[in-house]
């Protein structure tokens, strides 16, 4: 006897298409053009942040770093729709994610500076500081919502881990748990096609990294992650799912730039790729829409341009007065201090360790 | 003003190559625009402008810039005037020939046209055991990509003996060698040698009888041992007196303009081993001194050579040079290196009791080995036999050897 005793299939969602044509019956309700212009907003804003701390890492002014542009909407999309108690588990690339949860661009740049000082705000936001081992913060992801669920806080966890971290153990465990113990967590995967220099094909034999959920029993769904208005539909709907279990979220974006500042992709992938997945890019289709709705133009473009870099500018300048706190890498590591890091403490503290002026940049 | 400086754009960069400027020198550049592209082993990275100004290059296209030099300067005109030339960057190929010069290809040279090589570490570093150039191996694994067995058949192809590991990495040995660093001092040793290597040389030999020189000098020798004499003091004499005869042995050549360059003076180079090496200490005017001073001389640089007391100016200028084998109590005879750049070296050997014949009779005698290496560039064979005679014939003469007070 044979019979089928599974049959798995993934939707794909998209609201508004490269060239800025919103599909009215599938936009969320909870974004009229308003809101659409403050996510512009956003995306922007960390687009043009990205740009400041490239070129301040080429003057020795910021410390190795990878950049988000192209993958604005999945990370503004995702984090609009989180509410205000629900935590977020970033990797290393969610800049955008962090600033919109509330992290100040003068924290911001003092992290980016080298001081790990910047993140510390990141507890009140209810958020992890970024995480740069690739997939290892899922199992954790996993465990705070866990957490949550015992402690019935009624608070979700979102998390992001990129393509080639989905090849990783460790997103499979973290899949697997999440799936069995039913915890309120979002897993969104931000397939942005190159894990360094690997491209999704060489990473997967799946015709989806979404379906990757389907074997750990949970909700998954793939968007246009270069859609705004999908990624944050998406991201809603799963976190109000969450009391009956995790979701799984693939975006499909792409990263324009390099993988960090140390990577040159010029060795790795194609010119015209890069220029086809331009076309497709994030911020110019929403552009598209808002002047076509007559509620953009170049003029409001040029203010809201000088505004931000005057915003960044300021940051910069502020987090270039820094004073590095030698207590802070002991004293910020664990939520409180255990005696044997006390005691290194004073003793590096009575050794005079930190030198005045000392820049580790 | 902004001083642009590079810095490591990467993780762990310490230099760069200028590939291009994104600018003209003395453009108006805003804040962050991208003013130069720099290509480290990493990446090519284009390097922004700190402040909005004028631009003022400092490293060209196609030099190299190490971590901390300064790239560009931006700022206003009368600050990029105020800009001394004195800071522009120190680099390698920036002091090469101009690139005209450069693109000419020299047609006895094959030229390999670098290409991307694609091996793994293991595979690059065998590659670099065996000594084989892995830019010209072909591949045969996936897209070109260099294997073992490609570096392996490299070596028999070209025929190539594979040299030992040993030999090959640097710093690292195993139970059977070690591997010793050259101290400074041997390092300047094998430099010595082997620009004396490249000299031109033959070497003359020679028996000479040295009864009278063994004879002259126990009798000086008398009672007080901390004034003893030895054979070197005459040997000198006897060289310099033969020197005057012959100009073009105490003398240098002076390959660039093809010239010989007489020395009007006499500083006698002695060799001796010292702790860590050869040195060569200079009895200068030598011509001037007498037997007793010199000896006196040699024994006060001797003391201040083992108790690493002696001075650079005690070490050279000299014009001609001899060593005493003999002294380190063995060898017979020996080929001695030219201390460079003169033109000859005397090698002294042990006194030895031997046969000798005499108004055909056959006697118990001393003999003195000798050998001249010279500078077939500047004398030949005949003027280095007749430097010898010189030597030979006053050292073989009571006469001389008792008037050298």
């Amino acid at each position: 006897m044979i019979k089928n005793v599974y049959s798995g299939s993934v939707d794909y969602l998209q609201v508004m298409d490269e060239n800025g044509k919103v599909d009215g019956a599938l936009r969320p309700t909870d974004i009229g053009d308003d809101k659409l212009i403050e996510l512009y907003r956003w995306m922007s804003l960390s687009r043009a942040v990205d740009a400041k701390v490239i070129s301040l890492q080429r003057q020795g002014r910021a410390t190795t770093y990878a950049p988000l542009l192209g993958q604005e909407a999945t990370q503004i999309g995702t984090a609009a729709a989180m509410s205000a108690k629900d935590i977020l588990v970033p990797n290393f690339r969610q800049h955008g994610s962090l600033l919109f949860r509330g992290l100040s661009l003068y924290d911001f740049f003092v992290y980016w500076k080298g001081y790990e000082d910047g993140l510390v705000s990141t507890k009140k936001m209810n958020s992890t500081p970024y995480i740069v081992p690739v997939s290892t913060h899922l199992v954790h992801a996993v465990g705070i919502a866990f957490t949550h669920k015992y402690l019935g806080t009624g608070a979700s966890v979102l998390t992001y881990v990129g393509d080639g971290g989905t090849s990783e153990g460790d997103f499979y465990e973290a899949l697997n748990f999440a799936g069995v113990m039913k915890v309120p967590i979002v897993f969104v995967i931000e397939n942005n096609q190159w894990a360094i220099s690997t491209p999704v094909r060489k990473q997967t034999a799946a015709s989806t990294l979404a379906q990757k959920g389907i074997a750990a029993g949970m909700v998954c769904t793939q968007v246009d992650g270069n859609d705004v208005m999908a990624v944050y539909k998406a991201t809603k709907e799963s976190l109000a799912n969450t009391p009956k279990g995790p979701s799984l979220i693939e975006c499909l974006t792409y990263r324009l730039s390099f993988h960090t500042t140390s990577d040159d992709p010029t060795k790795y992938r194609t010119e015209a790729e890069v220029e086809d997945w331009k076309k497709r890019d994030p911020i110019k289709r929403v552009r598209l829409y808002l002047e076509s709705k007559q509620l953009w133009n170049a003029s409001k473009q040029q203010t809201m341009e000088d505004e931000q870099l005057k915003t960044i500018n300021g940051a910069v300048s502020k987090a270039d007065t820094f004073k590095p706190d030698p207590k802070s890498m002991f004293e910020t590591l664990y939520s409180s201090i255990p005696d044997t890091l006390k005691d290194e403490e004073t003793d590096a503290l009575n050794s005079g360790f930190w030198q005045e002026g000392t820049n580790p940049v | 003003m902004k001083e642009l400086k590079f810095v490591d754009v990467g993780e762990g960069i310490t230099e760069g190559h200028i590939r291009k400027w994104l600018v003209l020198d003395g453009s108006i550049v805003k804040e962050d625009q991208p003013i130069v592209r720099v290509e480290t082993d990493k990446a090519i990275v284009e390097v922004p402008a700190p402040a909005d100004g004028k631009v003022k290059v400092n490293a060209k296209a196609d030099t190299d810039v190490h971590l901390g030099d300064t790239i560009a300067y931006i700022g206003t005109d009368e600050e990029l005037a105020a800009i001394g030339p004195q800071s522009a960057p120190r680099s390698a190929s920036a002091m090469e020939p101009p690139a005209q010069e450069a693109a000419q290809p020299d047609v006895n040279q094959p030229t390999v046209v670098p290409r991307e090589v694609l091996a793994t570490p293991s595979v690059r570093k065998l590659a670099r055991e065996l000594g084989v150039n892995i830019v010209v191996v072909t591949g045969s694994g996936p897209a070109g990509r260099i294997t073992e067995a490609d570096i392996q058949n490299a070596t028999k192809t070209v025929g190539m003996a594979p040299a030992s590991q040993e030999l090959r990495t640097p710093g690292t040995g195993n139970a059977s060698t070690e591997r010793i660093p050259l101290t400074q001092m041997r390092k300047a040793i094998a430099r010595t040698m082997e620009e004396s290597w490249k000299i031109p040389r033959a070497v003359s030999m020679d028996i000479m009888n040295a009864m009278p020189l063994y004879k002259e000098v126990a009798r000086r020798q008398g009672p007080e041992t901390a004034k003893r004499i030895t054979v070197l003091p005459f040997i000198i004499k006897a060289t310099i007196e033969a020197l005057k005869e012959n100009p073009a042995f105490n003398a240098s050549y002076d390959a660039a303009s093809s010239e010989i360059v007489l020395k009007k003076y006499y500083n006698i180079g002695l060799a001796a081993e010292s702790s860590d090496g050869l040195r060569v200490v200079v009895i200068k005017n030598a011509d001037k001194k007498s037997i007793t001073e010199i000896a006196t001389e040699i024994k006060a640089l001797h003391d201040k050579i083992s108790g690493n007391r002696i001075s650079l100016d005690e070490m050279r200028d000299s014009t001609f040079t001899i060593t005493n084998i003999g002294s380190l109590g063995g060898g017979y005879l020996s080929v001695p290196m030219i201390n460079p750049p003169e033109v000859a070296i005397l090698g002294v050997h042990l006194i030895k009791d031997a046969p000798v014949v005499e108004n055909g009779a056959l006697k118990v005698g001393k003999l003195l080995p000798l050998s001249l290496s010279f500078d077939h560039r500047v004398v030949d064979g005949a003027d280095a036999v007749k430097l010898m005679n010189g030597i030979m014939r006053r050292l073989e003469d009571k006469n001389f050897l008792n008037s050298q007070i």
